[in-house]
């Protein structure tokens, strides 16, 4: 089976670790406990043609005094950028991290997901997708609006992301 | 040299655990407890592929095939979380190194992977991390917090400025509406002024009418007629003139003599007071000057004369009086106007000149504001009222 290497990288307290969690166990927890370091989680991704082992990395939030650690992004096949929608900023630091990926790795596929959806109107939802699809809309494969809790998006960020990574 | 009793040492006292990999990435030697940082059920792991018993390095091949080459001195991917509940550092550093480059460039023969359970530290650490990010976090939600104060305040600030856009809009609206209603009373004086001569003058006009065809007009006799129109005409005209003068904005503050100021307003309104059985006198002396705005100040003792006139009509007496009266008082004009109608009641007298605050029941609670703020604020002047025995009394000092 063809294993492949799919980082999670954004601001500290966006979720990373709670959409992982909801896509390989399917359970939610609302406490915070922060990632240190790395997690490193393995799901087998059915697609249409093909089987995928997806090698998921949950890699510790970036801050503004700590930034992300590059060595864990060498080798990553995909990546899957995270921004918290109840906080702008995490949004607009999404170019640092798109910039460190591309420093990188080359052309590896990227997708955008804007987590805690389940906090947000449909006008706020509405307007952090907009604001994302012109900030970003150029660089990224997709960009989803998601949420860990309730589950939406979840698995059909995970599947983009597998399916881009199969077609690069 | 030491070297392997240090390398013991290191070893005996330190959690560390290594695999050696090979060219073709199959681990060829292993430490005694690597298993239990390695996925691998197979306990005899060597020919073992690599990715099988460290899922971590999946697509680090590349990289681990530069250090084998001599292109890249090492890596170490730091805080690798292995369950349950461990850490560790894995380290990748070159091993035995050839005596010259094999056939395929390779400058080594071997590839340490090195585990490091540094569990302790990373849990010390997760703990600082967890302490930051949650400080951090109550920061941003602090200080959201108080921008959505800040929006609010703006908002309540917003709706004031509108309140207060609308009041005022509301008073000038009242205060237009008070101008009109002095102006209407003006208007019914006028009127009343006017009937004497415009009588006289028809009187005359018959008289002429009556001599011309009796053919007993004499030029004399018309001469003096006319005058008498004439005489008619002018009283009517300086009566438009002090109308025209009252409603007139003034643009600055003028020297003006008050005691015949109110003798020229008081010639406009009598009637109407008389009419109403009201005695208006005016007393004092005559030549105080005052300084200010003359149609204002009069428009101020009008609404101080209709207060009176309405405080007469719900206590009607056989003596109605209202009183003004003329001195100087240290080198300013001081005018008093009393009343008898008995007076304004105790527990509204203090804020009788607030905006809204009246003693009528139609009234719009405009009228002693308005005074007071052309007095003090534009005359720079003092009104003040007490109750007398039998009535109001108001006091300008300006």
């Amino acid at each position: 089976m063809i294993s492949r290497k799919i980082v999670l990288i954004g601001d500290f307290a966006t979720g990373k670790t709670s959409l992982i969690r909801r896509f390989v166990d399917n359970q939610f927890s609302d406490s915070y406990l922060s990632t240190i370091g790395v997690k490193i989680s393995k799901k087998i991704i059915e697609l249409n043609d093909t089987t995928l082992q997806g090698m998921i990395w949950d890699i510790e939030g970036g801050t503004e005094t700590k930034p992300v650690n590059q060595t864990y992004l060498i080798g990553a096949h995909g990546a899957i950028m995270v921004a918290d929608g109840t906080r702008y900023e995490t949004l607009e630091h999404i170019e640092m991290y798109r910039a460190l990926l591309h420093k990188n790795l080359t052309k590896i596929p990227l997708v955008l997901v804007i987590n805690k959806c389940d906090c947000l109107s449909e006008e706020e939802r509405h307007a952090i997708a907009e604001k994302a699809k012109s900030m970003y809309g150029n660089a990224v494969k997709s960009i989803f609006l998601a949420s860990a809790k309730t589950g939406e998006g979840v698995e059909e960020m995970f599947f983009a992301i597998a399916s881009e990574i199969m077609d690069s | 040299m030491h070297v392997q009793e240090i390398l013991k040492a290191i070893y005996d006292n330190h959690h560390y655990e290594y695999l050696i990999i090979d060219h073709n990435l199959n681990i060829v030697e292993f430490s005694d407890k690597v298993f239990d940082f390695c996925e691998t059920e197979n306990k005899n792991c060597e020919q073992v592929p690599l990715e099988d018993a460290v899922y971590e390095l999946c697509g680090m091949q590349e990289e681990i095939r530069r250090i084998f080459l001599g292109k890249e001195k090492k890596f170490t991917l730091p805080y690798v979380f292995k369950a349950p509940d461990r850490y560790v550092h894995i380290h990748i550093s070159p091993g035995r190194r050839n005596s010259v480059p094999d056939a395929n460039g390779y400058l080594y023969e071997t590839v340490i992977i090195l585990f490091e359970d540094i569990t302790e530290l990373a849990k010390m650490q997760q703990q600082m991390v967890q302490e930051g990010n949650e400080k951090a976090l109550l920061l941003k939600t602090i200080s959201e917090q108080n921008r959505q104060l800040q929006l609010f305040n703006e908002e309540m600030q917003r709706l004031v400025d509108e309140e207060i856009r609308k009041n005022l809009e509301k008073q000038k609206m009242l205060e237009l509406q008070e101008r009109h209603s002095q102006m209407g009373e003006m208007i019914s004086m006028i009127i009343h002024q006017w009937k004497q001569p415009l009588n006289a003058i028809q009187l005359i006009a018959q008289v002429l009418k009556i001599k011309t065809e009796n053919d007993t007009c004499t030029p004399e006799f018309l001469l003096e007629k006319l005058d008498g129109i004439f005489k008619q005409v002018k009283f009517m005209d300086q009566t438009i003139y002090v109308f025209q003068n009252f409603f007139k904005p003034a643009k600055e503050k003028v020297k003006f003599n008050v005691y015949e100021t109110l003798e020229s307003l008081l010639e406009l309104v009598r009637y109407e007071y008389e009419y109403k059985n009201i005695q208006i006198v005016l007393e004092g002396e005559k030549d105080v000057i005052g300084f200010g705005y003359p149609n204002e100040f009069t428009q101020v003792i009008l609404t101080l004369m209709k207060n009176a006139k309405d405080a007469f009509e719900e206590h009607p007496s056989d003596h109605m009086q209202i009183a003004l009266e003329v001195r100087s008082e240290k080198g300013k004009a001081c005018i008093c106007v009393r009343d008898n109608a008995g007076g304004i009641p105790e527990d509204l007298i203090s804020d009788i000149f607030d905006l809204y605050v009246t003693t009528k029941e139609d009234g719009t609670g405009l009228g002693l504001n308005i005074a007071k703020r052309v007095i003090e604020k534009n005359m720079d002047g003092h009104i003040t009222v007490q109750n007398t025995e039998e009535g109001a009394e108001f006091r300008i000092l300006f």
